[in-house]
Parts: C-alpha cells; sequence; structure tokens
C-alpha cells in the first residue's frame, strides 16, 4: 500500500509498503520505504543486506543533501512495491530504518502526488 | 546453535568495530570490553580474531593490550553495513574485483564489443558483459553462484548519485 505518513513526517511524506528479496535465493524482508524522487537509486537499510545475506555487486559514489561524496557498495535485488516487482534492481544501503524508493524505480511507473489531499496514485501505464 | 553463537560473535564484533571506528585512538582492552558490555577475557579474543583479520592493530603498554581500527579501514568501517567481518570478506572481495577491473578499464574502453555495455569480473578477469544489467547479473550468478562480483557500465567519466534524504534520529 503508498499512502501519505502524517505521523512519523512533518510535513507528511509519501511511503510505501515494500518487500526486498534476494534475488538467488529469494529470502525476503518486508518493510517501509520512502517515495523519494531526489534519489538516482533505491536505499535499503543495512540491517536488511545482512539479513537477506546479499553479497556485494559493485561500488557507487553517492552525494548526500549537504554534498559529502561516500563510495557505498551496491547490490542487487528484487523489490516488489505495490503488486509491481523489479527483478535485478541495483540498490545501496545505509544505516536507515526505512528505504528510499528513488527514481530509478519510480520512473518506470507513472506516479501521482497529490499533497493537498495526501493521496497518491501509481500506475504502470 | 552455531546460528545463535555466530550471530551473537557478529554482534559483538560489530560493536566492537563500531566503537574503535568512533574512538579513532588507541583504546585499552578494558575500555572495549566495557563499552560493548562483555567481560574483558571474551573481548580480548574477539580483539585477536579482528586483529587475525586485518581489522584492527594492537599496541603493548607493558602487560596490557591497546587497540584501534586499522588506519586504511577507518573509512570504509564508518559505513554500518561495512561492521561484519563476514560483510567485510565480501566486500574485500569486491575491490579485488574492482581493481582488476581498473587495470583493464583503457583497454575496455578503446575496444568497441565492449562499447557502453555492462562488463561484470569475477575472479580477477572480465566474465561477461551485456548492455542489459539485468540480464548479465542473473546470467552471471546463475552460471558462477552468488558471490561477491563487480559489475560496472563501461564509460570514461565518473558517476556521482545523489541521495539527498538523510533519515534524522533524535
Amino acid at each position: 500500500m503508498i499512502r501519505y505518513d502524517s505521523i512519523q513526517y512533518e510535513p507528511p511524506a509519501p511511503i510505501a509498503d515494500i518487500e526486498i528479496s534476494n534475488p538467488v535465493t529469494h529470502q525476503a524482508e518486508a518493510g517501509l520505504a520512502k517515495i523519494d524522487s531526489g534519489a538516482d537509486i533505491s536505499i535499503i537499510p543495512a540491517v536488511w543486506v545482512m539479513k537477506l545475506r546479499l553479497v556485494p555487486a559493485g561500488f557507487s559514489e553517492v552525494a548526500s543533501f549537504n554534498g559529502t561524496l561516500t563510495e557505498i557498495p551496491a547490490y542487487y535485488v528484487n523489490i516488489s512495491m505495490n503488486g509491481f516487482n523489479f527483478e535485478y534492481v541495483r540498490v545501496l544501503s545505509s544505516n536507515r530504518t526505512n528505504a528510499l524508493i528513488g527514481r530509478d524505480i519510480l520512473n518506470q511507473l507513472k506516479v501521482t502526488l497529490d499533497g493537498k489531499a495526501l493521496k497518491i496514485q501509481v500506475l504502470d501505464p | 546453535m552455531l546460528d545463535i553463537l555466530e550471530s551473537a560473535m557478529e554482534k559483538v564484533g560489530d560493536s566492537t568495530l563500531h566503537f574503535l571506528t568512533k574512538k579513532a585512538d588507541w583504546v585499552l582492552t578494558s575500555e572495549v570490553a566495557k563499552a560493548v558490555g562483555v567481560s574483558r577475557v571474551t573481548m580480548t579474543q574477539y580483539l585477536r580474531e579482528l586483529l587475525g583479520k586485518g581489522l584492527v592493530e594492537r599496541r603493548r603498554l607493558g602487560r596490557a593490550s591497546m587497540w584501534r581500527i586499522k588506519k586504511t579501514l577507518s573509512v570504509r568501517l564508518d559505513e554500518p553495513n561495512m561492521l561484519s567481518a563476514r560483510a567485510d570478506k565480501a566486500t574485500r572481495q569486491a575491490y579485488a574485483e574492482r581493481d582488476a577491473y581498473l587495470k583493464v578499464k583503457a583497454k575496455l574502453l578503446a575496444d568497441p564489443n565492449y562499447a557502453g555495455k555492462f562488463v561484470a569480473v569475477l575472479r580477477g578477469r572480465i566474465v561477461d558483459a551485456d548492455s542489459d544489467e539485468k540480464e548479465l547479473v542473473r546470467r552471471v550468478y546463475g552460471k558462477h553462484g552468488y558471490v561477491p562480483i563487480y559489475v560496472e557500465r563501461l564509460k570514461r567519466e565518473r558517476r556521482i548519485l545523489e541521495a539527498p534524504s538523510p533519515e534524522w534520529k533524535h
């Protein structure tokens, strides 16, 4: 389910229930993700990397909000969100409690953010 | 039972590395033990293991030992997902694959067969290439198993990604 969360976020932020799985063992982890059209790439919590026993498949340099550059290992995972499935998606990990769904995923869908009504519509046209 | 022990050891190892990374200076065994919440004897054992894995350095101070995170690792260990010894082993392997890639990158750039393609490196050599990243990774894992690899799209320019949304913890 994709919705606005006005409890944890002020102002309210669009979030989604997602499932991330290891593309080979299919071990899965469910959790929340923030819809982040400002992120070039999707990010998963570091603890999920451990739980799913993901192995690195590269590195990416990432600039954070203040311009700090960090090199982070990259992993390939399968992502399920709101009935949409994406296989072998390259993601990064970070010390977060939720995931970020970036434009690598969002640009494959039609996402309408109605901030005024706090509603989101996600379609695969 | 072994899984539980392994998991507990990983947690202590992670906490120890995290503490030493934050300290970034020489620390007595007893101080690390207190911070992590285990006995000095147990901590000595963990620190010796980390020393054997090349993750920490030891200095003698009379009968006592002092420890610090290995300087060359401190930047990478700042990233929490680096803090497991098991993750670190896999990451080191991926770094080694990248080193191998960088050695041949100029040659690949000059080869029209690889132009704009994703390449996969394993055991120090290019094992596959494809313009479809997903198909490439699927094929490499299918053929070589789920092991650390290095995958990158071959291009001259350095690519910096933006992920500006932090998560504030109060």
